[in-house]
């Protein structure tokens, strides 16, 4: 599931990470989306949104420490455990 | 070098920003914001029409100024905080000092005239290019003394600043704290996503942000009863403020008194104010969005009808505001500034006509806001005209079928931009990328749609319910 999660969520972000010369494969566990200029405050609504209506759930973010919030890892694996929750 | 009338700020929020304004007041100068976010296409149209003839920069800002500083930008001084040293002019007519020498080219006044301007806020225009708002010394002179008698705030207070320079209701945050003496926080690019822990961390007393940052907490998780006991003041102004919000602040900040104020850019950030007072107050809401009350004592308003006579008690119409915060108009733009700044009939005094609908006051029900007269929209917050969107769509893609709608809905404006282009295929990814170096950030539209043909409404022009509607279906339920 963490897999499938990564992949849908950098899948939504093909166009930001293309605009700092990144491409989904080549995204490391422990890239900040937030600190490279990938995404804003705006942009991780965005994604939120888009991975709830995917995955027809509603996402709670408050158990995940702030400062993994825009980081791919941590992230990845509290989305794919709210998921499978 | 001669008189400095207007000078531009390229700086993010931090010291460079607020010398700058401050030095540039004390010069007798307006300062004029510019944002490292904006394409240095839209920079220079402001440096350009604001006549700036100096530009005070940080690292970040003195990086990009070669770009907006172009051939077609007349002699600029560039004051920079931090400049190689010896430091290196961007060109001939572009030289670059440090502060020290930025210091002499601009000596403090003694007296500054009362209706000079203070700044130039820019903001979205609907001819396609940004109007610059023309604030004068008074003006913000006379929302401080009013601001600062309703929240006597004090040295030990705590401000937040949620806004860029080029948002005009950073100004309340800077002059309310200058005049306090209290302390203004900057939120890092990392407190900008998590707004909660930034509030503890610093144990503000004053919050002051757009509903949307307050949603945006919210959908974190970040609204927990109790989760902000140091508040004192919690302001909202910018767009509607969603009773349902409200509550849930009032419940995060239970010793905060919560207002909602309202007011345009042309009224020097604000003009009327309500205080939420829970159960009572969700009577007095309209559509579930919190009222946005009174004027401020001193200034008054009228709700108007398209002859600009007032309507019915009750009834809805037009705001118009007068008063002393009422600005001096449109930077170099006589007829737009008479068509927005009138004399009603039968009045002697000068109103702004703010195109915002709303409900005249009873003796029970403050005014509410019910929408707007014209295609103006708030995304996040920001003041975004869709015909501006429009003309950089025409522009990019030299056709005249467009569209632009204001797209996701949330409950207190909208999240960003959706736009349609009828008559063969775009290039969507390639068209995003030509609005963004025109466009402020939140401009660019998130999505470009094809369609074979724009809807019309019955007297031809561009249907946005019907394209709304399409939106609407399109949404995952």
């Amino acid at each position: 599931m963490t897999a499938d999660v990564r992949a849908a969520m950098l899948e939504t972000l093909i166009e930001p990470l293309a605009a700092v010369g990144r491409a989904p494969a080549d995204v490391p566990d422990d890239l900040d989306l937030l600190a490279e200029g990938v995404i804003d405050s705006f942009g991780l609504l965005e994604l939120i949104s888009s991975l709830e209506a995917r995955y027809a759930t509603v996402l709670d973010f408050s158990e995940l420490p702030p400062g993994e919030l825009t980081v791919v890892g941590p992230l990845t694996r509290h989305l794919a455990a709210q998921i499978e929750g | 070098m001669g008189e400095v009338s207007r000078v531009a700020i390229l700086a993010g929020r931090g010291p460079t920003a607020y010398a700058g304004v401050l030095g540039t007041l004390m010069a007798g100068a307006a300062y004029v914001p510019l944002n490292t976010a904006y394409p240095a296409d839209r920079n220079r149209v402001i440096v350009e029409r604001s006549g700036a003839a100096a530009v005070i920069a940080d690292g970040e800002g003195l990086a990009q100024l070669p770009a907006i500083l172009s051939d077609t930008v007349p002699d600029t001084l560039v004051v920079a905080d931090d400049p190689v040293d010896p430091p290196v002019a961007i060109d001939a007519r572009h030289p670059v000092v440090g502060p020290q020498d930025g210091r002499a080219a601009f000596a403090p006044r003694t007296t500054v005239e009362r209706d000079a301007p203070a700044y130039l806020m820019f903001t979205s225009g609907s001819t396609g290019v940004p109007k610059g708002v023309a604030v004068s010394h008074a003006n913000v002179r006379a929302l401080v003394s009013r601001l600062s008698a309703r929240y006597r705030l004090t040295s030990a207070d705590r401000l937040s600043q949620m806004f860029d320079l080029t948002f005009d209701l950073s100004v309340f945050d800077q002059f309310m704290t200058w005049e306090a003496g209290a302390c203004l926080v900057c939120p890092s690019r990392a407190d900008l996503v998590n707004p909660a822990g930034f509030i503890r961390e610093h144990e503000l007393t004053v919050w002051f942000s757009v509903p949307s940052a307050a949603m945006f907490m919210r959908r974190l998780g970040g609204l927990a009863p109790g989760s902000f006991p140091s508040l004192r003041w919690s302001l909202f102004c910018g767009e509607p403020l969603p009773a349902e919000l409200a509550e849930a602040w009032t419940a995060a900040a239970p010793g905060s008194t919560l207002e909602n104020l309202y007011g345009p850019t042309e009224v020097t950030v604000a003009c009327t104010v309500y205080r939420w007072r829970g159960e009572a107050s969700r009577r007095q809401c309209i559509h579930g969005i919190v009222p946005i009350g009174e004027p401020f004592p001193g200034l008054d308003v009228m709700v108007a009808d398209a002859s600009l006579q007032e309507v019915a008690t009750g009834d809805r119409g037009e705001l118009m505001v007068s008063g002393d915060q009422v600005t001096l108009g449109y930077w170099n733009d006589p007829e737009r500034t008479r068509a927005a700044f009138v004399i009603p009939p039968g009045r002697s005094a000068r109103y702004y006509r703010t195109g915002d609908v709303v409900t005249r006051r009873t003796p029970d029900a403050p005014l509410c806001y019910v929408g707007r007269m014209d295609h103006q929209v708030k995304i996040l917050g920001h003041r975004v005209e869709l015909l501006e969107i429009e003309a950089a769509l025409r522009e990019a893609t030299g056709r005249d079928s467009v569209a632009a709608v204001a797209w996701p809905r949330t409950e207190s404006g909208a999240g960003g931009v959706v736009a349609f282009v009828s008559g063969g295929r775009v290039d969507a990814a390639g068209l995003r990328a030509t609005l963004a170096l025109r466009l402020p950030p939140y401009m660019v539209p998130r999505q470009i749609q094809e369609l074979p043909e724009l809807p019309l409404t019955a007297n031809g022009k561009t249907d946005r319910r019907a394209l709304e509607s399409l939106l609407e279906r399109a949404e995952p339920r």
